[in-house]
């Protein structure tokens, strides 16, 4: 027997849940505040239901439970309505205008062309369709023998700097979808590699073109950006071109920024996550020289882009498109950006980027450590603004920093019928900026 | 035992080698100068070399420890460092 209070595709996932002996993820809407109430009382006695998140808005709250505590909670009058808790994810559609990259393409006219953007990473599938004709020089490094991407995060990191997003009819479009594409693969396949496979990469990219570099990779463990790695970014950066680098994985414990994240000219990116703040596995400063890294940070956390042929990192979501997280997927963020800027004042060093990237951040303010000088530790000067940071690059005159809405809402709508779904939540946030 | 140019091997690196001197290592060679002598010298020393690096002059190489020992005293050889592994930065 089932209950009116939920749909046939809540159905079949408790069902499912059921045959699997698995927990589910609900959020349950009460007839009063009463009602929500009642729920916490029955989790305590029950053991077998968790309550993850209260909602004040509408009397809602998310749950996690057995199939069996769901029936008995189902039976309940005081239960209105049961949604499945399902994974939101921010896609390419949803970080870039997160950041307002938008508003560059449509306002501005510029989206990236003319400017070389370089993944310094496990290579690239070309043939992708939202790489077409833009693809130009590419080069192993990895001794694989060409800069083919077997393993899929290259071509991740790839589409969210500079995706045109074809394969999806122009949903999931990179930061600069017009900038070119060079691609050096200094990992293998399996994701890793050495710091000679990466400085011969970085070597070839910036004596071939690249304006930008992008190294959505490093080494584990704190470092004082004095190895060759971070050495030979420097160097690279004092010949004019613009380095972004992945500050690292190992947050939130502190000073776990590694190579080349340390190096001192490089703009060193964290991750932040759908809640607008930082994403706890971003690497924090400061360095193991007590400099404050990272500089700023970019969307990271479950970001859909292209998935390469025939491989299956991160959570697939189709033929074409992918799901990672990661302060990899946070790094071509900033890349795409670079372009913009670029693009929009070719005269612009990297000192000059750097210093306007991080001068039109928003303050997330994270406050994990109740100071402001060790909240740099975490975000840096805040998330990357696109249009502010654009219109700074053209103009030479800093604009008033932006003041993001509130960050996305977790609770559900009481109306709508169909439950809360991938995309729904980000989608409200994102019309009201 | 102490020898020249010891001083340009990190510690760490120095305790591995004595260790297991036969165990191949991959290591950064970061130089004043690149060339045939240096690419001869490197290869006597029992070493392959696996990549070359001009915007910072740099052999990366792989072999034995112990061959260490004799490029250590070469005027060329600035100083030495592990080519550590990288990987991508996926959660």
């Amino acid at each position: 027997m089932y209950s009116e209070k939920f749909s046939a595709h809540v159905r079949d996932a408790v069902e499912q849940a059921r045959m699997a002996s698995e927990e589910l993820q609900v959020i349950v809407r009460f007839h009063s505040e009463g009602g929500q109430r009642s729920i916490g009382r029955l989790a305590a006695s029950a053991g077998t239901i968790k309550v993850n998140q209260e909602y004040r808005l509408i009397p809602a709250t998310a749950l996690s439970l057995t199939a069996p505590a769901l029936d008995e909670l189902t039976d309940s009058d005081d239960v209105a309505e049961i949604w499945l808790d399902e994974a939101v994810h921010i896609l390419l559609d949803v970080s870039t205008p997160h950041i307002r990259a938008p508003q560059v393409w449509e306002q501005l006219n510029n989206d990236g062309e003319g400017v070389t953007i370089c993944i310094v990473d496990t290579g690239i599938d070309a043939a992708h369709p939202d790489f077409a004709g833009r693809v130009g020089l590419t080069a192993d490094f990895s001794g694989k023998g060409s800069a083919a991407d077997g393993n899929g995060h290259g071509t991740h990191v790839a589409s969210t700097a500079a995706g045109t997003g074809a394969a999806s009819g122009g949903k999931y479009i990179g930061v600069a979808p017009g900038a070119t594409i060079m691609a050096a693969k200094a990992l293998a396949d399996n994701g890793s590699g050495r710091m000679s496979n990466v400085m011969a990469g970085l070597e070839w990219s910036a004596q071939n073109g690249a304006d930008i570099l992008n190294l959505s990779l490093g080494s584990r463990g704190s470092s004082d950006g004095s190895d060759a790695l971070s050495t030979m970014c420097n160097a690279i950066v004092d010949m004019g071109k613009i380095m972004i680098v992945a500050a690292g994985n190992s947050g939130p414990r502190q000073s776990t920024i590694g190579s080349p994240g340390a190096a001192e000219k490089v703009i060193t990116v964290g991750a932040s996550n759908d809640q607008d703040s930082v994403a706890r596995f971003s690497s924090r400063g400061p360095t193991a020289d007590g400099r404050v890294k990272p500089d700023l940070v970019a969307p990271g956390s479950r970001i859909v882009a292209a998935r390469a042929a025939g491989t299956s990192v991160g959570q697939v979501v189709d033929d074409h498109y992918t799901t990672a997280s990661g302060t990899s997927m946070a790094t071509p963020h900033v890349a795409g950006l670079a372009a913009l800027m670029l693009r929009a004042n070719s005269g612009l060093g990297p000192a000059e980027i750097k210093k306007m990237l991080m001068a039109t951040s928003v303050d997330i303010n994270s406050s994990e450590y109740g100071q402001a000088e060790a909240d740099k530790y975490v975000q840096g000067d805040g998330r990357i603004d696109a249009l502010t940071a654009v219109q700074y690059a053209g103009t030479g005159q800093q604009p008033p920093p932006h003041k993001p809405s509130l960050p996305v809402p977790s609770p559900p709508s009481p109306n709508p019928s169909p439950p809360i779904g991938c995309m729904a939540a980000p989608l409200r946030l994102f019309k009201l900026i | 035992m102490p020898y020249e140019g010891q001083e340009k091997i990190p510690l760490a690196l120095q305790r591995q080698i004595a260790g297991a001197p036969d165990q191949t290592m991959y290591l950064l060679l970061h130089v004043s100068e690149t060339g045939a002598a240096q690419l001869a010298e490197i290869e006597r020393a029992g070493y392959v070399v696996r990549q070359q690096t001009s915007i910072i002059p740099c052999y990366a190489v792989s072999g034995p420890g112990r061959g260490l020992q004799a490029l250590a005293k070469k005027a060329w050889l600035v100083k030495v460092e592990e080519d550590s592994a990288v990987h991508t930065m996926q959660e």
